[in-house]
């Protein structure tokens, strides 16, 4: 059985075929991506396909995540690639969804319903689904969600301390994100260490170029996760400022009369490094800036992004009370030593120690083991593979008994 | 709104002290101001002899919170710019997702009414209908169960997080004016921590005193945690 897997970013769209139903397991057998998707810029859209031996370029002005599908369909077609079935990502499920689920008319129903809680991604999907229904009808389709794998929060984890009226009308809880990440990089690290998932205590920090997140997991289960009900929740991001005091909006509303959406753009797209460093989004250039003597902005946005994600982790570890792996993933997360030695930094009380070696030498590219010999936790980098967690999804709905 | 500068946090370093803002909005006072210096400066005060270094105080109380010091230094603190931030309190809402007032702003709430609404409607209020800490402890309205479990496990977390952000801890300080209330709740919390080798007297056990402080863990405890009567 081959599966097609669309998975949307904000300004691009990746999608990958996989083969399935062999011992080996999932293999990818094509794959591409669309870049600068309805990005007015300098530099051209375009799309690229890994179809054969040679990865094929196509620059094209692309409007939209419906139209770089309607290409990826297309090229498929070319290539004489055939799916079976399609699997999409959406990032919030909302109460809908608490788990993935085949692509039917009452789904398709509830899936508007998800629509106004991420009104960058949830569409952008939305829209993909649509091409696909009128360029392979009847062929069978099925959403996964980033919320799923949070849907089985605790109350104590999950709730607001708001008037239940006001959080029911709005539906005001934390959801959590990162969840196909997060199955993806648990269910690894459990065959890593050849134990079962479900005896493990776990710390995951998710650290992407967009968003990040951790999440404190106990046997597979969310107990803890940083984002709430939207993604602007948590740790220091990129552009976004996670945690604040609540009132600090509604200062800026009442006292300098600042209007919601600005505020919403200036605390999504302005804050977090870019906003402190003054420099950059890119915690590359934030290391950088601070190396070469910038011993102000650049340092403070360094230092508190590492420094709230050492908080939260050492929160979570009391939380779980000890844990058996902290993982670091998503590209920050493979990528970047600095990061990880200054989130690790202090924590020896939890029983986490990096090898400095093991933490630089690190390879993105597959599982590395970074604690120190005698670290009574392991610590781990570990790729993501999202695409992959959405593809096994699919191979579990088909061949589960769907009534 | 309540923004007072405390003394007692005035020098906190800027990674606690600051929001992940723009230098702009930054600089216009927005930040971190901590709060509730007289319990922990009075703490402070209390575990001098007891010649520990870093220290996290924690004040169950009807707007209980928490604060690291490394010698008399304000580390970092549950607070932040206002008394809402942090943990849910007595009509307080705690930490919130900040996309969660700008929803409220485009549904047409006013400013006015939105920050009474997470002051004085939010917290214990709106979970149990209780709004002190001794109501919320006896309640068994529905929502007081999940009122007390949001307060320990922030507690827990808040514990965790003040040890990454010290390195560790050399004492672990509660207190209250809530005797009877406030002192199960201490050892409930301190129990979870049995995974570092702490180690708490039998209930049965009365506490004994060092010093000013009543210890709450036998001298085996690997972390050493006491108890203060906040006699106002």
């Amino acid at each position: 059985m081959n599966i097609l897997v669309f998975n949307c970013g904000s300004s691009s769209l990746n999608y990958k075929l996989f083969s399935g139903g062999e011992a080996e397991g999932l293999r990818v057998i094509a794959s591409g991506k669309a870049h600068r998707v309805g990005v007015r810029g300098s530099e051209p859209s375009f799309i690229e396909h890994r179809l054969g031996s040679e990865p094929v370029r196509q620059e094209v002005p692309i409007e939209n995540h419906r139209q770089a599908a309607g290409l990826a369909l297309a090229a498929l077609r070319a290539a004489g690639l055939r799916p079976d079935a399609i699997g999409h990502r959406f990032v919030h499920g909302g109460d809908a969804f608490e788990r993935s689920a085949l692509l039917d008319e009452p789904t398709l129903q509830r899936l508007r319903t998800t629509l106004p809680l991420a009104p960058i991604h949830n569409p952008n999907s939305m829209s993909v689904i649509e091409v696909c229904l009128e360029t392979l009808p009847g062929l069978p389709q099925y959403v996964t969600f980033d919320t799923a794998f949070h849907s089985g929060l605790p109350d104590w984890a999950r709730t607001y301390s708001l008037p239940r009226g006001l959080a029911s009308e709005h539906g005001l809880r934390k959801y959590g994100f990162h969840g196909l990440s997060y199955q993806h990089v648990t269910g690894a690290v459990a065959r890593y260490l050849d134990r079962p998932l479900s005896s493990l205590k776990l710390i995951a920090c998710h650290l992407g170029t967009g968003g990040s997140s951790a999440a404190a997991i106990s046997g597979g289960q969310s107990l803890d996760t940083t984002m709430g009900y939207s993604p602007l929740a948590g740790l220091v991001m990129s552009t976004r400022t996670g945690d604040m005091d609540p009132l600090l909006p509604v200062y800026l509303m009442g006292q300098w009369g600042y209007q919601p959406d600005t505020l919403n753009d200036l605390f999504n797209k302005k804050s977090g490094l870019l906003g402190l460093s003054g420099v950059s989004s890119d915690i590359r250039d934030v290391i950088r800036a601070m190396d070469e003597g910038d011993h102000g902005n650049a340092r403070l946005a360094f230092e508190m992004y590492t420094y709230r994600l050492r908080k939260t982790i050492g929160g979570y570890v009391t939380l779980l009370r000890g844990i058996d792996a902290l993982i670091f993933t998503d590209d920050i997360g493979v990528q970047n030593a600095r990061v990880r030695a200054a989130a690790c930094r202090g924590l020896e009380w939890a029983g986490i120690r990096l090898d400095e070696a093991a933490n630089q030498s690190a390879s993105a590219g597959q599982i590395a083991e970074i604690g120190a010999l005698g670290s009574a936790v392991r610590v781990l980098t570990v790729p993501t593979d999202e695409e992959r967690v959405i593809a096994e999804e699919g191979e579990r709905l088909f061949t589960e008994d769907n009534p | 709104m309540r923004i007072a500068y405390d003394p007692l946090f005035g020098d906190l370093p800027k990674a606690a002290a600051s929001y992940a803002l723009p230098e702009d909005l930054r600089s216009i006072g927005l930040r971190r101001y901590g709060g509730d210096g007289d319990f922990h400066g009075w703490v402070l005060r209390q575990v001098k002899k007891l010649r520990a270094r870093r220290i996290i105080s924690i004040h169950l109380g009807d707007h209980p919170n928490y604060a690291a010091f490394d010698g008399r230094d304000a580390v970092d603190t549950s607070l932040g710019l206002t008394f809402a931030e942090g943990l849910p309190a007595a009509t307080t809402c705690g930490s919130l997702d900040p996309s969660i007032p700008l929803l409220l702003a485009e549904q047409g709430m006013q400013a006015e009414e939105i920050e009474r609404i997470l002051l004085k409607e939010s917290g214990w209020l709106a979970l149990a209908g209780v709004n002190t800490l001794p109501d919320l402890m006896h309640s068994a309205a529905p929502g007081a169960e999940l009122a007390r479990g949001i307060l320990q496990h922030g507690l827990e977390q808040g514990i965790g997080a003040m040890m990454a952000a010290l390195g560790g801890t050399d004492a672990i300080v509660f207190g209250s004016e809530y005797l009877e209330e406030a002192v199960p709740l201490a050892r409930a919390v301190s129990e979870s921590l049995s995974f570092l080798g702490v180690r708490l007297l039998p209930e049965e056990t009365p506490m004994f005193k060092v010093e000013d402080a009543w210890r709450l863990t036998t001298s085996e405890s690997t972390i050493p945690i006491y108890w203060l009567d906040y006699l106002i």
